[in-house]
């Protein structure tokens, strides 16, 4: 039993050396992260740094002035009654005050100037290296985390470079000119003054990981709060219908508790922080006085001195307690770099080759060879696709949920790269195109359309400029985007609310047809046949566009409607990452295979309709 | 504005007005002993230039010292008990803002946004937090500082006291300028990256189209030139916060070189001791960080104050849709339904969303609505389950009016399915039981059956007790449908609402479910809006909405026969699924037809 705890024990605190030596090894990498960020960002605005820099060690440095010149006054003139040098005094004393002012306005200048433009620079990089990543990496990661990478990380780094470094450096310097000056006016009351600061600094340290670690216990209980908050203002409608309010009221309650219960953790902990932060600088002052006190009875110290010393430990208090400070605000850069870093440095999985092939005209034929792909290795979502396309058909894919429909169509406009096999356009590997070209060759049209804030005309040319107004509203025109674009007040100035919010669905739709059509006039035609129920006209328009825009091109579409497959040259049966059928609407249902099963199960109800439509149409004759 | 947040935080105080009487008195001892170290340290200093015994020089630090520890100590106390009023109001407050949103009807919560009722549940407490722990700690502590070391120096100087504290007048106004200056430009530039993160979150969200159109480098020109554009209005605030923010330190510092002056004058005309000199020029920096700490006070009172005036805003708002007084507990209804001359204005869109709405549904029937988009389906549906209320007319169950019925009773009897399936980061089984958790695990069972959710069990990892991610993220929008009827089901309504409820579920599935309904609708009123109208073709009767009026009503067969509105919807619908069911009937056996043929022929045999 007392072995078995023994053990037990002794793999805690394996775990937690191990927990450490993790810790500490990713402090490491964190610490070059800020600093390979900030070098290489700031490197363009070297001039200003350094210039800030500078000015900040003599802003430094004039901070020990002030008492000295106090100790001048209180030995000098006044101890002797002259008026005239004590002016004199005065005067720099003044001067001193005004040095400070300008300097440390200069500094700030300068290290703003260099920077917010650094940060801009890394906000916009960091932006361009987002979009470079594959799909695989837009879909796995949260637009929420991304944004926040963009925004609260960066501000964080902005955060130490405005304030963290100027404190770091300013403070830490008037600390170094403070001691230097203390031992060069008198050093015993100099090594008096110090005895206290190291003790102040264990103290600090001690009680800063106590403060950090219950606020970060704070932080965590007020974002279980948010997120609690947040699942419940989205959710209210429900949890009221189904009566839930006391539950949720108790379940809050907790969170509550908790929360006020981290707050005053947290706040226990602070003020003993700075009570016994109080008694030390007490002590440290007692000390000066005690020994000052001797000194000045005894012959070795004067006056001023005393008065000087009183002032510098007070001053030489500050460093120490603002550097473990800022010591927090690092802590969470260094997080927020890191992250940064590692995006940055993230290379995108599909990128173009060095020496692309060029495309000019497409004739679309296609071709998969031997193609597997999958995300995780043990979940194959394409197992060996043979598949060859000759240009200008159009191929319908059906298949149940899962079974790689979605997959096989991304990878020809290499939203991914396939694990094995190849991709051929035009008997080309697909890699061996500049993206930029391909893309432009083959275009998509999401399931989901999606708008962005703007123009109608922006928001189907998007920022292209080379599209001419022409060709913008051909593209209307030949999806049948044009008859709601001509409705609207202003026509394609119309302004588009973000998300497309005063579209409807079904315009959303008939939009992103029009843009991929403007953006993409020839070439190969990717469709996600969206699912979602829209208004019966619209849906009308949209499908008699669908069939005159897939008869001029080659086309894979994701089908969902019964006209879009049975038109098609080509229907192609999925199941669990292979083609199962393949062939016309006729062969297949001839063949009474997958595909027949799954067009009866559609049309059930369809055909079910339609028995009850005739037996209506003839209850009405009969009634006649 | 100012007034009503503290309006709103006096009744939350009222339980803690001891707290607050002791606070003032630790404050008052504490701020005492700390206003008159300085004086003791003149003291002493005065004590060593008339010569005196060196032993006696470590009494003064002593009693240094002891000060210190006095402050320290009431210092605390104060802390603590700043704290503990802080955490018990927020808490209580807090408890009572969830409360009120939990009564909150749809239209008050959309009159907010979700967004706003989040910032001023979360965000805002941290202000009225710091109100009363910083704001109100700082504030007592301060005053009694500056009122008690003003008087001390008075005691001692008059002249040069008055100077001192015409400089620190002078240095609280400038503080409360800047304050207030700052907070300005930082709103400012807080709106500006706003717009930037607005930029960010939109071109992101649609970051697969824009790759897959080639748009990177344009995108990334335009974030650029936004970039840009914040960059020159933060550096403007930044520089000019750089400028004025060393402001208080420099009035200190002169007011500092006028004391080294002065002061000094003063002694060689032997009107002031060195002790005294010493001791002015130690409260300056000590009355400086006093004055500072009203600044800051100040500025986090005004924020918590206005951080009060929100939530109170929201607690003192009755929402629309409540109990009334005379609201009284139902059991056993039937489910009969009338509307009576039901009319819902807009107030944002200015018109009515229905109007002269009259309609009966008898108990144990199936009422479908159909209708183009923006027609009042969804509306229609909403004021059963009473989401909104009518502004005109009413809705009668059993010949009650709703609105006179306890919502917990209604909602036992009536039960209603969004568009929107919710879910909640929960184990599937809660999500299901929401609101029942008392539920046998046969019911949940024969409710999943019922909604075709069963089969999908097998594939969550740990079945009923798999974790739904947040919003239901990790299910399908099918599964996700599915799990909100199971949801209903599972409590065995009198009345369901399905409001577009089977969207996401594919066709065949959404048939089975139907037919489940049907089977044991007997007893059970289904009322169901659908853009398709295979989910309606069944039910008794079949309402037609269109701008708001019902414009035709019937059963399938009737409402084809008027060869009206229902008609030509479902002529479009089945256009094409005509043909191809021709098609496919030529070829092998298909549909009603062929079934109902087989089992004619079975039955023949």
């Amino acid at each position: 039993m007392a072995r078995d705890e023994r053990t037990l024990e002794e793999r805690l605190e394996d775990e937690r050396r191990l927990a450490e030596q993790r810790r500490l090894s990713e402090m490491a990498s964190q610490d070059s992260a800020l600093v390979k960020l900030l070098a290489y960002s700031l490197a363009p605005y070297k001039k200003w740094l350094i210039a800030a820099l500078v000015l900040m060690v003599g802003t430094a440095a004039l901070n020990a002035v002030p008492p000295y010149l106090l100790q001048q006054a209180i030995d000098g003139p006044i101890a002797r009654g002259e008026t005239g040098a004590l002016w004199q005094i005065t005067l720099l004393y003044g001067f001193t005050a005004v040095a400070l002012f300008g300097l440390t306005f200069a500094f700030t200048y300068f290290l703003q100037q260099a920077g917010q433009r650094a940060l801009a620079d890394l906000r916009v990089r960091l932006f361009r290296q987002i979009l470079r990543q594959d799909h695989g990496f837009l879909t796995g990661s949260s637009t929420g985390d991304l944004v926040a990478r963009l925004t609260n990380d960066v501000d964080q780094l902005n955060a130490v470079l405005s304030h963290s470094i100027v404190i770091v450096l300013v403070e830490g310097v008037t600390l170094i000119v403070i001691v230097g000056v203390m031992f060069a006016v008198n050093w015993r009351l100099a090594l008096l003054s110090l005895a206290i600061l190291p003790i102040v600094f264990v103290v600090t340290r001690y009680f800063r990981r106590r403060i950090r670690r219950s606020s970060s216990g704070e932080r965590t209980a007020q974002a279980r709060i948010s997120a609690f908050l947040n699942e419940h203002l989205h959710g209210m409608t429900v949890v009221q219908l189904f009566n839930r309010e006391e539950e949720s009221e108790g379940e809050f309650e907790t969170y509550n508790k908790r929360y006020r219960d981290a707050l005053i953790e947290l706040r226990w902990h602070s003020a003993v922080f700075l009570s016994v932060q109080e008694v030390l600088a007490a002590i440290g002052l007692g000390l000066i006085l005690y020994g000052g006190g001797q000194g000045v009875l005894a012959g070795w110290a004067t006056l001023g001195t005393l008065v000087a010393f009183v002032q510098y430990t007070e001053r030489a208090f500050q460093p120490v307690l603002r550097l473990s400070q800022e010591y927090n605000a690092v802590q969470i850069a260094l997080g927020a770099a890191e992250r940064i870093y590692r995006m940055l440095t993230q290379e995108p999985a599909v990128k173009s080759p060095p020496h692309p092939k060029p495309l000019h005209s497409v004739r679309g034929e296609i071709e998969y060879q031997g193609v597997h792909f999958w995300y995780l290795p043990d979940e194959p979502v394409l197992r060996g696709v043979d598949l060859k396309i000759p240009a200008g058909q159009t191929i319908a894919i059906v298949g149940a949920t899962g079974a790689g429909k979605s997959s096989l169509v991304s990878l020809l406009a290499r939203q991914y790269d396939p694990t094995r096999g190849r991709v051929l356009l035009d008997g080309v590997d697909l890699r061996e195109y500049d993206l930029d070209d391909l893309r432009r060759a083959v275009a998509v049209v999401p399931q989901d359309p999606i708008c962005l804030a703007g123009t109608i005309r922006f928001n189907i040319a998007l920022y292209r400029e080379d599209i001419s107004d022409e060709r913008i509203r051909q593209a209307a025109e030949f999806s049948n985007a044009a008859r709601f674009i001509e409705e609207l007040p202003g026509g394609y100035d119309y302004m588009v609310l973000p998300n497309g919010e005063n579209l409807s669905q079904g315009q959303r739709q008939l939009l992103s047809l029009a843009r991929a059509l403007a953006l993409c006039p020839d070439g190969v035609l990717i469709l996600d046949e969206a699912t979602s129920s829209i208004d019966t006209a619209t849906e009308a328009l949209l499908q008699e566009a669908l069939e005159r825009v897939l008869r001029t091109r080659t086309s894979l579409v994701i089908a969902h409607r019964l006209s879009t497959v049975r038109n098609a040259d080509r229907i192609i049966v999925m199941d669990r990452g292979r083609i199962v059928e393949e062939g016309t609407h006729e062969t297949l249902l001839a063949r009474g295979g997958y595909y027949a099963r799954l067009h009866r199960h559609q049309l059930l109800a369809n055909a079910e309709a339609d028995a009850k439509a005739e037996a209506a149409a003839a209850s009405k004759h009969a009634a006649d | 504005m100012k007034d009503s947040g503290l309006q709103f935080l006096l009744p939350y105080m009222r339980p803690y007005r001891k707290h607050l009487l002791i606070g003032t008195l630790y404050a008052l001892v504490g701020a005492g002993a700390s206003a008159f170290s300085p004086t003791w340290l003149g003291w002493a200093v005065d004590a060593l230039t008339q010569g005196v015994r060196p032993n006696v020089m470590a009494l003064y630090a002593l009693g240094l010292v002891g000060l210190a520890v006095v402050v320290a100590y009431l210092r605390y106390l104060l802390r603590m008990l700043t704290g503990e009023i802080a955490a018990g109001i927020t808490y209580r407050m807090s408890q009572d803002l969830f409360h009120r949103l939990l009564l909150f009807d749809k239209e008050t919560r959309q009159r907010y946004g979700t967004g706003d009722l989040l910032a001023r549940g979360t965000s805002d407490f941290i202000y009225i937090w710091r109100f009363y722990s910083a704001g109100f700690q700082m504030s007592v502590h301060a005053l009694f500082l500056l009122l008690i070391g003003c008087g001390l120096m008075a005691i001692t100087s008059p002249f040069l006291a008055a100077l001192v504290v015409i400089m620190l007048a002078l240095s609280i106004a400038v503080q409360v300028r800047l304050g207030t200056f700052m907070e300005n430009a930082f709103v400012r530039v807080q709106q500006e990256t706003a717009k930037l993160s607005a930029f960010v979150q939109e071109h992101l969200n649609a970051a697969r189209m824009l790759t897959a159109y080639a748009q990177e480098e344009a995108v990334v020109a335009a974030f650029a030139a936004a970039n840009q554009a914040y960059v020159q209005k933060n550096l403007r605030f930044v520089i000019v916060s750089g400028a004025i923010s060393p402001l208080p330190a420099f009035v200190v510092r002169i007011a500092a070189t006028i004391v080294v002056f002065v002061g000094g004058t003063l002694i060689i005309g032997n009107q002031l001791t060195v002790g005294q000199y010493v001791q002015f020029i130690v409260y300056l920096g000590l009355l400086n960080s006093g004055a500072q700490q009203i600044t800051d006070a100040f500025i986090r009172l005004q924020q918590g104050n206005a951080a009060a005036a929100r939530i109170g805003e929201l607690l003192h708002r009755w929402p629309k849709i409540t109990d009334s007084a005379h609201a009284r507990e139902v059991t056993d209804l039937r489910g009969a339904l009338r509307f009576e001359d039901v009319g819902v204005w807009a107030e944002d869109q200015q018109r009515w969303v229905l109007r002269h709405i009259n309609l009966e549904i008898p108990a144990g029937t199936t009422l479908g609505i159909v209708g183009p988009t923006g027609a009042g389906k969804s509306m229609l549906i909403s004021l059963l389950g009473r989401i909104h209320d009518p502004d005109e007319g009413r809705i009668l169950i059993d010949g009650i009016d709703l609105r006179d019925i306890k919502l917990a009773s209604l909602r036992q009897t009536v039960v209603y399915v969004p568009q929107e399936s919710l879910l909640f980061t929960m184990p599937l089984r809660s999500n299901i039981v929401l609101g029942a958790p008392d539920t046998p695990d046969p019911q949940i069972h024969s409710a999943m059956d019922r909604s075709r959710l069963s089969k999908d069990l097998p594939q969550l990892p740990k079945g009923l007790d798999s974790m739904v991610g947040e919003r239901g993220a990790t299910l399908s929008g099918g599964q996700r449908q599915r799990t909100a009827i199971a949801r209903a089901l599972v409590r065995d309504p009198k009345v369901l609402l399905l409001d577009d409820a089977l969207s996401s579920i594919d066709m065949k599935t959404a048939a089975e479910i139907l037919n489940e309904l049907r089977q044991t609708n007997t007893a059970r009123t289904c009322v169901i809006v659908s853009q398709r109208l295979a989910a309606v073709q069944d039910a008794d009767n079949i309402v037609v909405l269109d701008h708001g009026q019902i414009v035709e009503q019937g059963n399938h067969a009737s409402l084809m026969a008027l060869g009206g509105f229902y008609a030509e919807m479902y002529r479009r619908e089945i256009a094409q699924a005509e043909e191809s069911a021709h098609a496919a009937a030529n070829l092998i056996p298909v549909g009603r037809g062929g079934q109902a043929e087989k089992e004619q022929t079975n039955g023949a045999g």
